[in-house]
């Protein structure tokens, strides 16, 4: 039994045992970071791999979240169909939008990211007749789902957290693959891999189209915890908070999304409450993360755990 | 030293995670005082808390024998935030009332919240019609207004002064469409001839293409607030149309806080509200007065619906001698305020306020731009001259309903 | 559509370019230079509005104004620069995050000062009104911005033309590291185009304020129209800001006057449509 596997089996533990042990007010802390947390994890997924700063996966959990919004309230529709109809437009959504940028890369990627994010956006408050416009759709009441009704907070974080443990699994699993070579090895040295015969874009669509069925996913959860999807939720400030989580929790392994994710949403929870001046504290916060800690959270946990227990698999290799 | 300073911020952060922990309950009336604190719309958000804040002070920081204990928070435009922060406030801080919101997305947003939660909330400023029509709920009271309700009694002015043809730009959204509905079932009943509407996005900061094709009518009237309506009103002014015709405003455009930069040519410009800028009566002299004082600037309508909503929840603890939250639910529902500062106030059965309405005009008063009431209409409910039945079988307000043109069918019927 | 509203609505979109070319100029050179978009370029506008219109008001001077604003966008960029950007150059997300950080503070701080009742400038008597141009009447003021861009434009061209700090700021766009290796001290040639940008957005905010309101939410749609303006042009490219900055103008204007309902979304597609084709912007350089 070594470190990293007793650490897996206490977070296991750790998680199960929650629901429990959690007061009312922890499980809506839970829940919001475990949603937000695939929306960052996909964020990440771009970043660490393919090196590509994507400000379009809070458009992607928008547009899962509008989907099981507007078919399921304004439309009636059952939960499968809805369900089917709304991973079926984030991935019609992230085949044209991968279409149209992912043959640039760099800024250029993350300006065409930028600009289709406030295209989707303009016509969320705009195309009034489909969307209700500024005001948004309310009432999207959590389904039930395999005899657990998910109004219920507890009975959504069972299913929440197997959902965000799939898709970490499968986002480790991936990342140590074949294909998590080849994706990082497009980042490195485009050329080379194209002249070794490497499909490229097809790996760069793969990736993405991946990285977008988390964020709607994330969406469509956090959508029916809070009952309410607004343009709001499509607005660039939003796809900063994703940027801002993943940075700041370190891209330069899996555990960074997490970590990113639960400072984010304490800070969120806690600043509001004791000043006005909230936004300013939470922008020096910031900066003082990016100066001192510039590979993120899990990279200095990684740093401290190394220097008292000697080096790992895990912090050995390096990018 | 640097990695001193790593520590102590890695130690920082996790102190902050541990900043969550919950609060013991006492016995205290606990309120969470919710709205716009920053963003476009801060300065109503803040002016409302003030107005809160003013009620709670008065009353010596006690509901009866209840101290009362506020939990003021950010919704920061954001409804989603909006209901993780009500949620938090109701599992953590245990509130037994919350007074807010200010924006239309975050009220309906919160009146939602408020039928899972079952919380009491007193709605301060939002105005879609439906939190207290289609989707009212027990649990949810409001202490301003519905979109239409100041203008049922506009239309009619405005149709009675002659203006027969208007030309409206407005704001492409739910809340300026209640309002020129409400405008227009009136106007087109009482001799108007048509209503040109010409929508624009929010976030517009350019009206100079609109103003450059903007049709010939009697009157200007600009559906709208903030920032979009201040830019509206300075473009206006630098084209030369200020002064060619009468100028009108949805219930926001005149708010008191955006006349000083919108300068002197307002002086003449109509709207209808709740509320004024300057009331004869002793007990809104006595508000403005003390606000005045306290904040160094009139009050907004803002500030006088959050002191309002305040008001409502300490009346309901005292008759109630508790905190017991169905009674205080059926206290709230009875609201009876005839001497706030707006004038007088009561519930109808579906949760929003019978009051006057006033048809306030631009003066220049004491060195100061406000809208001073010229016209009082009493017992205006949100249905205006409509009962609830016949006004809830029309489709709701949208861009086009109701219809522009008054000679269209629509307005045969009643 | 009769000729004086056509003429009308390409002058609008004229102004509104000529503003955003004087937001856009010193940011795309910026970015040419290091690789750095600065993020809180908006937070710079409004910094400048709200203490230029504050400045004007007190002294009833438009210059004292645009002064105040100048010197309020010149402090703020180079302690941007000197004293966060420096210590993470070249770390691209981290100097992202910085801007957008310091914008937040900046934008909170303005709040906390001036309040949150939307802001405008008081323009002078004598430029108030509108010059008769024959065909149509236009406000003189705003004739002064277009003037204002023009003469800031002819004046940048001539400096990266005809002189040897325009050279070095060139030859550092199009290849960094030979320019460095030539000797030329990119570093202190990115802190000086720097600072001249925050002035420029600084002086940006007051003029501005004329005739658009300042609000809370102003910096991030200004900083939004100037990155569409720089990406459409090219990062890098002086004559690609200017370009950009018509095509965005023109097409806000007359958008806006026909399909208001659908303005927003005309405004990001031409950017859209170019990039798809060319990433690297009109007038850009191809990404190394």
């Amino acid at each position: 039994m070594n470190g990293p596997f007793i650490a897996r089996l206490a977070l296991a533990a750790g998680l199960v045992v929650f629901p429990f042990v959690a007061s009312d007010y922890l499980m809506v802390l839970a829940l919001r970071v475990l949603m937000y947390s695939l929306i960052v994890l996909s964020f990440s997924l771009l970043v660490s791999q393919l090196g590509l700063v994507s400000l379009l996966q809070t458009t992607f959990a928008g547009l899962g979240g509008y989907a099981v919004a507007i078919l399921a309230v304004l439309y009636g529709w059952s939960l499968p169909s809805t369900l089917l109809a709304s991973l079926g437009l984030v991935l019609a959504s992230a085949l044209l939008f991968g279409l149209i940028s992912l043959r640039a890369s760099g800024i250029g990627f993350m300006m065409l990211t930028i600009a289709l994010g406030q295209m989707v956006w303009a016509l969320s408050f705009q195309w009034i007749d489909l969307t209700k416009g500024m005001d948004g759709i309310s009432g999207v009441a959590a389904p039930i789902v395999a005899g657990l009704d998910l109004r219920d907070a507890r009975q959504m974080y069972v299913v929440t957290v197997i959902i965000v443990a799939a898709a970490f699994t499968a986002s480790s699993v991936l990342v140590s693959s074949h294909f998590g070579l080849l994706l990082r090895g497009i980042q490195d040295n485009e050329p080379r891999m194209r002249a070794l015969g490497h499909p490229v874009l097809r790996a760069r669509f793969i990736l993405f189209v991946i990285a977008s069925l988390f964020a709607g996913i994330g969406g469509m959860l956090l959508t029916w915890e809070t009952r309410v999807i607004t343009p709001v939720s499509l607005d660039l400030s939003r796809a900063v908070w994703v940027l801002t989580a993943a940075v700041v929790g370190g891209t330069r392994s899996l555990l960074g999304v997490p970590l990113g994710v639960i400072l984010m949403v304490t800070l969120e929870a806690v600043l509001s409450q004791y000043t006005d001046r909230h936004l300013m504290i939470f922008g020096a916060v910031l900066v003082f993360s990016i100066l001192l800690l510039p590979n993120g959270i899990a990279a200095f946990a990684a740093d401290l755990w190394a220097r008292f227990h000697g080096p790992t698999r895990a912090t050995v290799v390096q990018q | 030293m640097r990695r001193y300073l790593r520590f102590q911020t890695f130690g920082l952060l996790c102190a902050a995670a541990f900043m969550t922990m919950p609060i013991q309950a006492q016995e205290e009336l606990r309120v969470g005082v919710i709205g716009n604190l920053s963003g476009v719309f801060a300065s109503s958000g803040t002016t409302m808390v003030n107005g809160v804040r003013m009620a709670v002070d008065e009353a010596g920081g006690k509901a009866g024998s209840l101290p009362i204990r506020l939990f003021v928070v950010d919704d920061e435009g954001n409804p989603e935030l909006a209901v993780t922060r009500l949620k938090a406030m109701d599992t953590r801080d245990k509130v037994d009332v919350i007074v807010g919101p200010v924006s239309g997305n975050i009220g309906m947003a919160a009146v939602d919240w408020a039928k899972e939660s079952g919380v009491p909330v007193v709605v301060a400023y939002s105005a879609p019609e439906d939190i207290t029509m289609r989707k009212a709920v027990k649990n949810v009271v409001r202490a301003g207004w519905s979109g239409a309700q100041p203008m049922f009694a506009f239309g009619e002015y405005v149709a009675k002064k002659g203006w027969k043809r208007i030309v409206m730009v407005g704001q492409d959204y739910v809340f300026p469409y209640n309002q020129i509905g409400g405008f227009l079932k009136t106007f087109c009943r009482n001799g108007g001839e048509e209503v040109i509407k010409v929508w624009h996005p929010l976030n517009t900061t350019d009206f100079s293409s609109i103003l450059a094709v903007l049709p010939q009518a009697d009157a200007i009237m600009y559906n709208g607030a903030g920032g979009d309506a201040v830019a509206f009103y300075k473009q206006l002014e630098e084209f030369g149309l200020r002064g060619k015709s009468p100028l009108l405003g949805g219930s926001n455009f005149f708010a008191v806080g955006s006349l000083p930069a919108m300068g002197k040519g307002t002086v003449g410009g109509l709207s209808a509200l709740q509320y004024s800028d300057s009331l004869d009566t002793p007990q809104f002299k006595k508000f403005r007065d003390a606000y005045v004082k306290k904040y160094n600037e009139p009050p907004m309508a803002t500030a006088e619906h959050g002191y309002v909503a305040m008001n409502m929840v300490i009346n309901a603890v005292k008759a109630v001698g508790g905190k017991d939250r169905a009674k205080l639910i059926e206290q709230l529902r009875k609201t009876n305020m005839p001497d706030a500062p707006r004038g007088p106030v009561r519930l109808d059965d579906y949760g929003n306020p019978i009051q006057n309405i006033y048809i306030n005009e631009v003066r220049e008063v004491g060195g100061k731009l406000l809208n001073v009431a010229i016209a009082k209409i009493e017992n205006v409910s949100q249905f205006g001259p409509y009962d609830a039945k016949t006004y809830l079988a029309d489709p709701p307000d949208s861009r086009d309903f109701p219809p522009g043109k008054c000679s269209d069918p629509y307005y045969k019927k009643k | 559509m009769s000729l004086a509203s056509f003429a009308i609505l390409t002058l609008n979109g004229l102004t509104l370019a000529a503003l955003l070319f004087i937001m856009a100029s010193g940011l795309t050179l910026a970015f040419g230079l290091m690789r750095v978009v600065n993020l809180a370029h908006g937070a710079f506008y409004m910094l400048g509005g709200y203490v230029g219109v504050a400045a004007a008001e007190w002294t009833g001077s438009l210059v004292a104004g645009v002064a105040a604003g100048a010197a309020s966008g010149l402090v703020a960029g180079i302690l941007l620069e000197r004293v966060l950007l420096s210590r993470v150059r070249g770390i691209e997300l981290s100097e992202a995050i910085l801007t957008i950080a310091i914008s937040m503070i900046i934008a909170d701080a303005l709040l906390a000062a001036f309040g949150g009742h939307p802001q405008t400038l008081a323009v002078p008597a004598e430029l108030r009104g509108r010059a008769d141009l024959g065909l149509v009447q236009y406000p003189i003021f705003r004739l002064g911005i277009l003037g204002t861009a023009v003469v800031l434009g002819g004046a940048l061209g001539l400096v990266l033309t005809r002189t040897a700090l325009g050279a070095a700021i060139r030859a550092g766009v199009d290849d960094r590291e030979t320019a460095e290796s030539q000797g030329i001290n990119v570093g202190a040639l990115f802190a000086v185009v720097f600072a001249f940008a925050s002035v420029l957005a600084g002086v940006a905010g007051v003029i501005g304020t004329s005739y658009l309101s300042l609000a809370q939410d102003t910096g991030v749609r200004v900083l939004m129209l100037s990155l569409v303006v720089i990406i459409t042009g090219g990062l890098g490219s002086l004559i690609g800001a200017a370009v950009g900055a018509v095509i965005t103008g023109l097409i806000t204007s007359f958008a806006n006057a026909f399909v208001p309902q659908f303005a927003l979304f005309f405004l990001f597609a031409p950017l859209a449509a170019v990039l798809a084709v060319r990433p690297q912007g009109l007038f850009g350089r191809a990404q190394r």
